[in-house]
């Protein structure tokens, strides 16, 4: 019958659940090539494996002016800086002087190169093939001498990057702004110029099979909690996938509750912003090729603070962060409450406002449902063109839009006025909240529906099973929503504290050390002067 | 082949699903499939046994039927007329007759011809009571004369008819909120057997091609039925009487000059004592702030004498119209200040058997009243033109 | 045996006691003087909770009695629990069919409510109690602004006179208040086992959530009376009427969606925590493990009880004056007294220290 597909679906998804859980981490499945004596073997063996790339590039050199010892470079063309190629391996090792013209013998040929003439840093050993294969693949150089069975691999990665700029999706009017950029070292250097702490640890791992992506973990070890540090790792080396992208991969394999509106792991894409996070105990996924990283675990009330709450007064930023929330709940609530007031509960208008709306729904043809449904999509619509169109059409879309979907409908009396006024700034309302724009416009629609069949009862106990909803959800063990239920200190939720009120981390998250201060009044005024008894202000 | 089970299982939630989405449309009205109904009269018809109800209806104006400046009266309210027994039916028989469903919930006003308010109009009222859709604030009115003039009049002040009344009274509802009965009041009032309530009265008068409608006093219920009315000067009496007045002029008159004085506040204080015979004695102590309006006169008066003969006078003028509209209501019989109320409240256990007899007990009531005005501003200027100076 | 293995701080545990006692004040159709003598009642179950304090009522009940006579007892707590389960979900039908939704059958607003309920007891009582603060804030504020917007109708004269009723209808009266709204506080006892408190911390917590659920019944009978006046016997919802009343301006009228909201939050709450007590109730007389299967059975036997319970919400209203606070008595007070009485003269708890 019909549901014969979605059982065959559920009992493959089952199978194939199962099948993951039995695998181990993801290796490659390899056997190691060695690095043999000869060099032209080892040429060969390169030549195949990467199949006669045009960038590869295999450049010979001598070891030492004068000598006879016969080496190769190996790079890709591309990913490799040449100035530090040139200066820091080619020159120095091409004129090197050996001590007393005695050539070394194989074996201390690759120390001496590697301590001696080299000018570079970042320099290692490597035994077989694969490893330089897959350094070279990364940007680094391979040095092979012939007769030897080692060979050196030197850091010279120098691709073309983006400048670190201020980031689109997160602007601010105070603060920092710099962002993130595509490139995993910088990412992490920039986190650590804002942590410059020795807890700070950075774990590397490698996930795709065949992209072999660089994934770092950054944590502060001594305040977060190992347990979610181990649930993350477990989590990530249980991926079984071949590509990684970008960070929304991995959000996909290790989120809590893939069927929910609501992400779980969090995102951002200024440093300051991760920064403050790892600060507060949570664990930052750094991905290579994409300036978002990613924080776990991550609470429903992060997505209505934003950086500069804490950087702005207090009161400021209080009255910011309450008119989001009441913009969430608009965006959510907004075109249901209208539509279950104008078609089911008349009787909670005032009278005046009755009769406005009344003139406008008097020539309309559609139920409101369809109007309001209309309007939503014609946004939505608006929007995703808006992202993608190219800058100089961008003029007559929002021409076309604003005038023709809105007036023009209104005029022709397809749509009523109001309908296109709730819509609008329901529409608004939506990107004061953006880490929740996907689970608003879903939830709103849900609502529309539960509002057209049964009103303000069906908002009611849509509502209820939103708040279940979220109250079920946790993320890596932390419970997601606690609903204000005054079990952990609430002095950053629905209003921002002063920082001097902010004395201890979330018990939740961190685990480690909970103090972030020790004082809790206000700090001296400054034209008071210190007392000699008293000199840090606690007795008042 | 799916499991039985399985099949069952998606069929009951299936149903489960189609129940709860499919039956909630039941309750679902469109706005255009509504009549807002913004006041509704009940009258006295030539058919004995049943009465004429009118209801008055806004009409939504859509956009494109919007032409012309001078839009006639007809384009704002629908008028339906209907004979039946009882109001329920007649509401069923509007509703079975015309395109849309009539809805309660707006109702401004409630209007009752004078002869059909003579005959009693608890049995009417019962609807609007028990029906959820209609509320306790709707006003009461009756109109002297037929309900229906009231409703097809064509105001030059305001499009539909109902809404003007509801609006007038509630801005005379600023100046004492007696003026103002709603449903609750009436009901209120029903309900503690003694007191007789009153409810505004209006008069359509034609002026030209257009019509007026002036709140001209107070009806006088004994029960449900009505007996008489207030004139406007003594509702003003009454209004006094009953306290919590703001915003009302006192206009005075004697043969050294004319004064109108305005109230800033008025309270009144009653005490109901009973006396020895059995009888009620009442004391209202009222106690008022005013401020002088215009003077005109008082030519032969010293700046000096002025200010306490003004008090003297307005005193004077707001004893005398309490008096007088007391003397209309014990001539009536009609305990329109709720005293038995007041009594029952500060005497419970005398009040079982005195209630019987309270009517007359009432013509019996000796009223002691005293006012004392207080006048702290007089305007912009001190002293009339024309006094003479010291 | 630990049934639910979640574990409630204890300021939760007083919003819970606030939230249940809040949602009776919706039910005032009866005139009464409050007394303060209800306090007894929690202190009585204050006592049997510190008194045992890992074992809910069942567990207590066969500890107490020899099993079989407690077993028999439990089963006739089982029946009392969805019996009040069934009774409070017939009244939120009956009150949204009143207000809100009025020509859709009964069978649909109760049948979606008791879907949401049944997952909402799926996750435990974690869940069920963490929205209590949210729900006690959002009542009071509301109960705080209906008092302000109706300030201008208040006519303190309707008070008087007090103290005229005939004493036979005091005792009535606060007999009723003490075993619908507060008797059904006895539901507090199957949670014990999940709030880890010290003695003085669930006085304090069973207190302090017992006086702001009393302020708050007391405040909205006090409103309705200062109101409404004398004509308050005649209407079924007089915190409806009072409420539509409101009238500031053109725009702050109709504000009934006030009402609305705290109706279907208040018994929502409530009715979700009565359905997981019996459940739980239930699967420890079974003595099962989990009581996750027994859910929805559970939930579709108590939607069929509540329509079968009256025929007609006269026979409802009546019985509630008059029956149903003679039969609550055993429940909520005989029993906890006489399960005291008998833990006292057989010195249980064995071996733990008071």
């Amino acid at each position: 019958m019909f549901f014969e597909f979605f059982v065959r679906k559920i009992k493959f998804l089952n199978h194939y659940r199962n099948y993951q859980q039995n695998n181990t981490e993801n290796t490659i499945k390899e056997r190691p090539i060695k690095i043999k004596k000869q060099l032209r073997e080892n040429l060969d063996s390169l030549k195949t494996i990467l199949g006669n790339s045009s960038d590869l590039k295999i450049h010979p050199f001598r070891f030492g002016a004068n000598s006879s010892i016969a080496g190769v470079l190996v790079f890709i063309d591309g990913l490799v800086d040449n100035a530090t190629l040139t200066n820091a391996i080619l020159r120095p090792v091409q004129s090197w002087q050996f001590k007393d013209n005695s050539f070394p013998l194989e074996d201390e040929l690759i120390s001496v190169l590697e301590q001696e003439a080299l000018c570079a840093g970042d320099v290692e050993i490597v035994k077989s093939l694969s490893d330089v294969i897959s350094n070279c693949l990364s940007g680094n150089t391979a040095l092979l001498v012939d007769g030897c069975v080692s060979g050196l691999i030197v850091n010279t990665k120098g691709w073309d990057k983006r400048n670190v700029t201020e980031p689109n999706s997160e602007t601010v009017v105070r603060g920092p702004r710099e962002g993130f950029t595509e490139n995993l070292r910088t990412n992490t250097a920039l986190i650590r110029r804002k942590i410059s702490n020795k807890q700070l640890r950075v774990e590397n791992m490698i996930l795709g099979q065949k992209t072999r992506t660089n994934v770092c973990l950054m944590y502060l070890s001594g305040v977060v909690n190992m347990k979610v540090v181990e649930a993350v790792k477990y989590r990530i080396k249980h991926m079984d996938v071949d590509s990684i992208l970008e960070s929304g991969y991995i959000e996909e394999y290790i989120e809590d509750a893939p069927f929910s509106p609501f992400g779980t792991v969090g995102y951002s894409e200024k440093p300051d912003v991760v920064a403050a996070r790892i600060l507060e105990g949570r664990t930052a996924i750094v991905v290579d090729g994409t300036p978002f990283v990613l924080t776990a675990p991550m609470l429903f009330i992060e997505s209505f603070q934003t950086a500069e709450d804490y950087y702005m007064r207090p009161l400021y930023a209080s009255i910011t962060r309450i008119l989001r929330f009441i913009a969430y709940f608009i965006t959510v609530f907004g075109p249901s409450i209208y539509i279950a007031l104008t078609a089911f509960h008349q009787e909670l208008l005032p009278t005046t406002l009755l009769f406005t709306i009344a003139n406008a729904r008097e020539g309309t043809p559609f139920p409101v449902f369809i109007e309001a449904m209309i309007m939503i999509f014609a946004f939505e619509i608006l929007r995703e063109g808006g992202i993608r169109l190219p800058r100089p059409v961008g003029q007559a879309v929002s021409i076309v839009g604003a005038l023709i979907m809105g007036d023009a409908a209104v005029s022709a009396g397809l749509v009523g006025a109001p309908v296109v006024i709730t819509v609008a700034i329901t529409a608004v309302a939506g990107f004061l909240v953006p880490m929740q724009n996907e689970s608003g416009s879903i939830l709103r629609v849900v609502m529309m529906v539960l509002a057209s069949f049964l009103g303000w009862y069906g908002i009611s106990m849509g509502f209820l099973a939103l708040l279940i909803h979220l109250g079920s959800l946790t993320s890596f063990g932390v419970p997601y929503f606690d609903g204000f239920a005054w079990t952990r200190n609430l002095q950053d939720s629905v209003v921002r504290m002063p920082l001097w009120t902010m004395v201890k981390r979330p018990k939740d998250i961190a685990q480690g050390d909970t103090t972030r201060t020790h004082f809790f009044i206000p700090p001296l005024r400054p034209y008071e002067t210190q007392d000699e008894d008293d000199p840090e202000g606690e007795r008042q | 082949m799916i499991p039985r089970r399985f099949r069952l299982l998606a069929v009951f939630l299936l149903s489960l699903l189609l129940m709860i989405f499919l039956s909630g449309c039941w309750d679902e009205h469109e706005l255009h499939t509504l009549f807002i109904v913004t006041g509704v009269a009940l009258d006295e018809s030539d058919d004995p046994e049943k009465m004429d109800i009118t209801v008055q209806i806004a009409k939504s104006q859509s956009k494109s039927s919007r032409s012309g400046d001078t839009e006639p009266q007809e384009n704002y309210i629908i008028l339906l007329k209907n004979k039946s027994g009882t109001m329920m039916e007649g509401l069923m028989e509007f509703n079975r007759d015309s395109s849309r469903t009539l809805m309660l919930n707006h109702n401004q006003v409630l209007l009752f011809g004078s002869s059909l308010a003579k005959q009693g109009i608890k049995d009417h009222i019962d609807l609007f009571m028990r029906d959820q859709d209609s509320r306790m604030e709707v006003l009461m009115i009756v109109v002297d004369g037929r309900g229906e003039e009231a409703l097809a009049a064509k105001l030059s002040q305001d499009r539909i008819s109902g809404m003007f009344i509801s609006r007038v009274i509630r801005t005379m509802s600023s100046v004492s909120s007696y003026y103002q009965v709603r449903m609750l009041d009436f009901v209120s009032r029903l309900l503690e057997e003694t007191t007789s309530p009153v409810v505004p009265i209006v008069t359509v008068t034609k002026k030209g091609k257009m019509e007026e409608i002036k709140i001209t006093g107070m009806a006088v219920f004994k029960g449900d039925k009505m007996i008489d009315r207030l004139s406007n000067d003594e509702t003003l009496g009454y209004i006094w009487a009953m306290g919590d007045v703001k915003h009302c002029n006192v206009v005075t008159s004697t043969e050294v000059g004319k004064a109108v004085f305005q109230i800033i506040k008025l309270d009144c204080k009653r005490d109901v004592k009973i006396r020895q015979d059995g009888g009620i004695g009442v004391k209202l102590s009222v106690n008022t702030t005013l401020s002088v309006g215009e003077i005109s006169g008082f030519s032969e008066t010293t700046s000096e004498e002025l200010m306490p003969y003004l008090v003297k006078i307005a005193q004077e003028e707001i004893k005398r119209k309490i008096m007088n509209s007391f003397e209309t209501a014990r001539r009536l019989n009609a305990d329109i200040y709720g005293f038995g109320t007041s009594v029952y409240r500060k005497y419970p256990k005398e009040w079982k058997s005195m209630k019987d007899s309270w009517d007359e007990i009432f013509s019996d009531i000796e009223l002691n009243v005293q006012v004392k005005a207080h006048i702290p501003v007089t305007g912009q200027i001190t002293q009339p033109l024309g006094i003479k100076e010291e | 045996m630990r049934i639910d293995k979640a574990q409630i701080p204890g300021v939760q545990f007083m919003f819970t006691v606030t939230c249940f006692i809040q949602s009776s004040s919706l039910l005032t159709a009866f005139l009464s003087e409050i007394t303060k003598q209800d306090s007894w009642l929690a202190v009585l179950y204050r006592t049997l909770m510190v008194m045992f304090p890992d074992y809910n009522l069942i567990q207590i009940l066969e500890e107490v009695y020899s099993p079989v006579v407690g077993k028999t007892i439990g089963i006739s707590y089982a029946w009392f629990f969805i019996t009040l389960t069934a009774l409070n979900l017939s009244d939120m039908g009956s009150f949204s069919k009143l207000t809100l939704m009025k020509r859709t059958p009964d069978v649909v607003l109760i049948v979606t409510c008791m879907l949401v309920m049944a997952w909402a007891v799926k996750y435990g009582i974690r869940l069920i109690t963490q929205y209590s603060a949210l729900f006690v804030f959002v009542a009071f504020s509301i109960l705080i602004a209906s008092v302000l917007l109706v300030l201008n109708q208040i006519n303190l004269q309707n008070f008087l006179p007090m103290f005229d009723l005939p004493a036979i209808k005091y005792v009535q009266g606060t007999h009723i208040i003490s075993t619908i709204p507060f008797g059904e506080l006895v539901t507090l006892l199957m949670i014990t086992p999940n709030v880890k408190l010290t003695r003085r911390d669930t006085t304090k917590y069973l207190f302090g959530g017992f006086t702001l659920g009393w302020i708050t019944v007391l405040v909205v009978i006090s409103r309705d009376i200062a109101v409404l006046g004398n004509t308050l016997p005649i209407f079924t919802l007089p915190t409806l009427v009072t409420l539509r009343l409101v009238n500031l301006g053109e725009a702050l009228s109709r504000v009934e969606i006030l009402f609305a909201i705290m109706l279907i939050m208040l018994l929502f709450f409530k009715i979700t925590f009565l359905y997981y007590v019996s459940v739980i109730t239930v699967a420890q007389i079974m003595k099962t493990k989990s009581y996750r299967h027994l859910i929805l059975t559970a939930g579709a036997l108590i939607t069929a009880y509540s329509f079968t319970l009256y025929p007609s919400p006269l026979h409802h209203a009546a019985s509630a004056k008059e029956i149903t606070p003679i039969l609550w008595t055993f429940f909520e007070i005989l029993m906890p007294l006489l399960t005291f009485v008998i833990a006292k003269l057989r010195k249980l708890p064995r071996g733990k220290e008071v």
